[in-house]
């Protein structure tokens, strides 16, 4: 009985049986996927695309949506090296970065909240103007990254991680812990669960989206500027298609589009999982023109049993909470 | 490669010249230059602004039309038909498919609408469709002398094994420069190389290519060559390094000029590349198409790349590089 | 009558041009039960969201327990002690009983409101505690409201409101979609307020709940009261005809 409730209650535990079944059967597949080798350069980009699908989760669960997250991927470093190329210091190029991103996560925010028009709809004007904003900053041919900077406190190696994968923890470990231990926690469940219920106990339901608009566009800017720092290089049309992606690995890691539902762990075991199944593909050498189709395939598989498992758990849970 | 650049460098020399004295006579000519890709191609924006030098240079108003996504081919068709129906006086435009833009470059014909194809052309050439002439590299020709480039510094007694990353599936210019990689390996296998090589979906972004590349050599320990087709491999120095393995242990080639794949080049992963020269794309095409409305010149053919770069030529190159020319 | 518990006076709300109240005027006695009817479109679901604070009157005044109140927010009515309970948004169904209970007013361990740790121990002992003083025996505080039932959760929000000693209660249709069982206990959860003290305005198209649980009814037509009488100087039908 225990297990079913955790399979209800914790919308990424599913996730993670599939995750650990998908290990199984891969390592299976070909002798390279668990090694430590392989596994080296699988979690390269995870801290990247995690950290996008740890906002586009929390976004989610406050029921809003965020398109325009591969583009601000992109236009946040794009802003920090122009800052740099004009003689700024790393830390002020940075935040610099990060205060675009905010302000186009308070431009989602205005433009669904006080002008009404659905995030999906609004964030996607966002991704054109967002990724238009790049290219026109750099005027078409963005500066030289510096390689000679020292950037071993984010992106240096550590045995065979990069420093990076710490922040993800680190910064993933505050952030569920503010989601799930704070009131303000509390309160983006109760806005994206019920907002009229939110709104009627008193939750100021504006603020918590405007606050999870911001947070999901400050940690994709975030995000591209790790990207930047580990590949040394910036091109404008980085973390192109990165959105889908990010919401991919949201919905596979538990969170439920109509909000209300998900966390920050599920969002990491599905940025895994994406990761996974397309080291696995590459490792057994699946001819090039099926590549996306195996991808698109098993998105929609993993999504599938995600589903399954929760209505199985959530049938036997029913009986359990009797009264009287 | 100093060379090239001093023709450059006095064929502009010359043309600027030619631009000045012509100033006054330039009336009111439009010309259009279109492509399939979004504006966030740093490579595009290059032969932008060979386009937009030429128009100085030549007092004619230009416009280039970008799609609002990397490789949305109906929406470049529609800004292709569009500007056809404006009555421009020259059309320059990428041809990607065989078929999708026969009946637009027909009409654009029949308007008496001069049109010359650049940067990529269509497989068929000139008998493809009705354009002029074509501006570009030979892409098939391209993918044929990195693939020869990069076994001349490779040794013919050892098995080899070469992996081939295809950047997008189903368009026609990665097709064709894997392609033309592809016939110079499987000519190789016949003179005697004991040579494989595979394609892979190897994706047109820097971090998922790199990894996709270093997944795959993981995977095949045996493998020792990489033909991009185009720069986004490079990416795959990083992971690399990281795997362990040295420079020169394996030979990457492809095209294009990018820092990064400079950078790569100068750390000793990349052997190669061959620079498709876009600001000749973009200058040349207006400079042509000027002449044809001015003197009733015809179009011409023009190959712009050939250059084959290696290490050694990354010092000369950067300079240009960072002005947006290369 | 005692001194009023709540009145207002020339109360009126414009939506754009639509005249939903036109100058009402109203006394609310204390520690009875209210019942408020009308058609659709009457003014009786925008006189309670002026009350609960999700809108706000355009002209008139409020007085709450002698004083006059401006309610500008959800939380300025529950910080004056009226809690509404709406049949459909009362409760998040993903959000387990005791985070329900506590909804916008967790408590704390530490921190201040908005950045605050929850004291999940304490939340779920107050609550259970809460719902055992309405008479509802729920076996977790952790379960989901989702898998309760109407009547269930119709009790936990009144046990909310009674644990944060609201003084006046608002129940926008409690007994819609309930089972025959489960209104009997609805009613009965209504007398037990009115033993405590509390004043209650019970709102429902069904007005034989109406009549067997109010001590006074007042009906509303076109965005203005037009009877207020004891329940017994009153029928159903005498009801319908008030309203039509």
């Amino acid at each position: 009985m225990h297990f079913k409730k955790m399979l209800q209650t914790k919308p990424e535990a599913s996730a993670f049986l599939m995750l650990m079944a998908m290990t199984f059967v891969f390592s299976l597949l070909s002798p390279t996927f668990l090694t430590l080798g392989n596994f080296q350069i699988v979690l390269q980009p995870i801290p990247e695309i995690a950290l996008v699908a740890i906002g586009v989760t929390i976004l989610m669960i406050s029921g809003e949506f965020d398109l325009s997250v591969g583009s601000v991927f992109a236009l946040s470093p794009m802003v920090m090296v122009l800052l740099m190329a004009a003689g700024f210091p790393l830390p002020v190029s940075m935040i610099g970065g990060l205060v675009v991103a905010a302000l186009v996560g308070l431009a989602n925010a205005f433009i669904t909240i006080r002008l009404g028009i659905p995030s999906f709809i609004a964030t996607l004007g966002m991704l054109f103007m967002a990724r238009s904003m790049t290219v026109v900053i750099s005027d078409g041919f963005p500066p030289p990254f510096p390689r000679d900077l020292d950037l071993w406190w984010i992106v240096g190696k550590v045995d065979l991680l990069r420093v990076s994968v710490f922040w993800l923890l680190g910064i993933g470990i505050l952030l569920g812990i503010w989601l799930r231990k704070f009131d303000f926690g509390s309160w983006i469940f109760a806005t994206g669960g019920s907002q009229e219920s939110a709104r009627n106990m008193g939750i100021n339901v504006n603020l918590v989206k405007t606050t999870t608009f911001m947070l999901c566009s400050m940690l994709a800017g975030f995000a591209g500027m790790i990207q930047v720092f580990r590949i040394k290089a910036i091109v404008p049309s980085m973390g192109t298609g990165y959105e889908l992606t990010a919401i991919a690995a949201t919905v596979i890691g538990g969170a439920a589009l109509a909000g209300g539902v998900g966390s920050v762990i599920g969002a990491v075991i599905g940025a895994l999982l994406l990761a996974f199944i397309e080291n696995i593909i590459i490792l057994t050498r699946v001819d090039a023109n099926w590549f996306r189709f195996a991808v698109g395939a098993i998105i929609v598989i993993a999504v599938t049993i995600n589903k399954m498992t929760r209505d199985v758990a959530a049938r036997a849970k029913y009986k359990e909470v009797e009264d009287d | 490669m100093k060379k090239t650049i001093l023709k450059i460098c006095s064929a502009a020399a010359f043309i600027v010249g030619l631009g000045a004295t012509n100033a006054f006579s330039a009336d009111d000519l439009k010309f259009t230059v279109l492509t399939q890709t979004g504006i966030d191609n740093t490579f595009w924006q290059t032969i932008k602004r060979g386009m937009d030098d030429a128009c100085e240079d030549y007092q004619v108003d230009c416009q280039m039309l970008f799609t609002s996504e990397n490789g949305n081919l109906q929406m470049h068709l529609q800004n292709l038909e569009t500007t056809i129906g404006q009555d421009v006086d020259g059309i320059a435009t990428v041809i990607v498919d065989d078929n999708l833009y026969d009946e637009a470059i027909a009409r654009a014909a029949e308007k008496g609408i001069p049109l010359i194809t650049i940067n990529v052309d269509d497989t068929e050439g000139a008998d493809g469709n009705s354009r002029l002439a074509f501006i570009g590299q030979d892409l098939f020709q391209a993918g044929y002398e990195v693939a020869k480039g990069l076994l001349v510094g490779m040794d013919k007694s050892q098995p080899q094994h070469v992996l081939l990353g295809l950047a997008r599936p189903g368009e026609s210019w990665a097709e064709d420069r894997i392609g033309g990689a592809r016939l110079y390996l499987d000519e190789a296998i016949a003179d005697g190389w004991n040579l494989t090589h595979e394609t892979i979906d190897s994706a047109n972004d820097i971090s998922v290519t790199g990894q996709r590349i270093c997944q795959y050599i993981l995977g095949n320990r045996k493998t020792t060559a990489v033909v991009g087709s185009a720069f986004w491999f490079a990416g795959a120095g990083e992971c690399l390094r990281d795997m362990g393995v040295k420079p020169g242990e394996i030979h990457m080639g492809g095209f294009d000029l990018v820092p990064i794949l400079l950078d790569e080049m100068k750390l000793g992963y990349v052997d190669l590349t061959i620079d498709q020269q876009p600001y000749l794309q973009g200058y040349l095409p207006i400079q042509q198409l000027y002449f044809i409305n001015k003197f009733g010149l015809s179009a011409f053919d023009v190959n712009t790349g050939k250059a084959l770069i290696r290490p050694e030529d990354v010092g000369s190159v950067e300079k240009y590089s960072a002005m947006g020319v290369r | 009558m005692t001194k009023p518990h709540l009145s207002v006076r020339g109360l009126h709300k414009w939506y754009g041009s639509v005249h939903a109240l036109r100058g009402l005027d109203l006394d609310i006695p204390q520690g009875q039960v209210i019942g408020l009817i009308g058609d659709n479109g009457a003014g009786k679901s925008t006189f309670i969201k002026i009350l609960s604070g999700v809108h706000k009157q355009t002209e008139g005044q409020i007085f709450f327990e002698g004083k006059e109140a401006h309610i500008a927010r959800p939380r300025d009515a529950m910080n004056l002690g009226i809690e509404t309970i709406y049949q459909y948004t009362a409760m998040v169904p993903e959000m387990s009983i005791a985070r329900n209970v506590f909804i916008g007013r967790e408590k704390r361990k530490w921190g201040v409101r908005g950045f605050g740790m929850l004291d999940h121990a304490a939340m779920a002992e107050e609550a259970m505690a809460a719902i055992a003083d309405v008479g509802l025996h729920l076996r977790s505080a952790d379960a989901p409201v989702k898998d309760l039932s109407g009547g269930q959760r119709q009790g936990v929000a009144i046990a909310r409101a009674m644990h944060f000693r609201s003084r006046m209660l608002i129940l926008d249709e409690p007994t819609n979609h309930l089972s025959v069982k489960e209104t009997n206990k609805v009613l009965e959860y209504v007398r037990q307020m009115r033993e405590q003290g509390i004043t209650v305005i019970f709102i429902s198209h069904n007005l034989h709940h109406v009549h067997e649980v109010s001590d006074r009814i007042v009906a509303f037509s076109r965005g203005n009261k037009v009877a207020d009488l004891l329940s017994e100087e009153t029928t159903v039908p005498h009801m319908i005809d008030l309203i039509t």
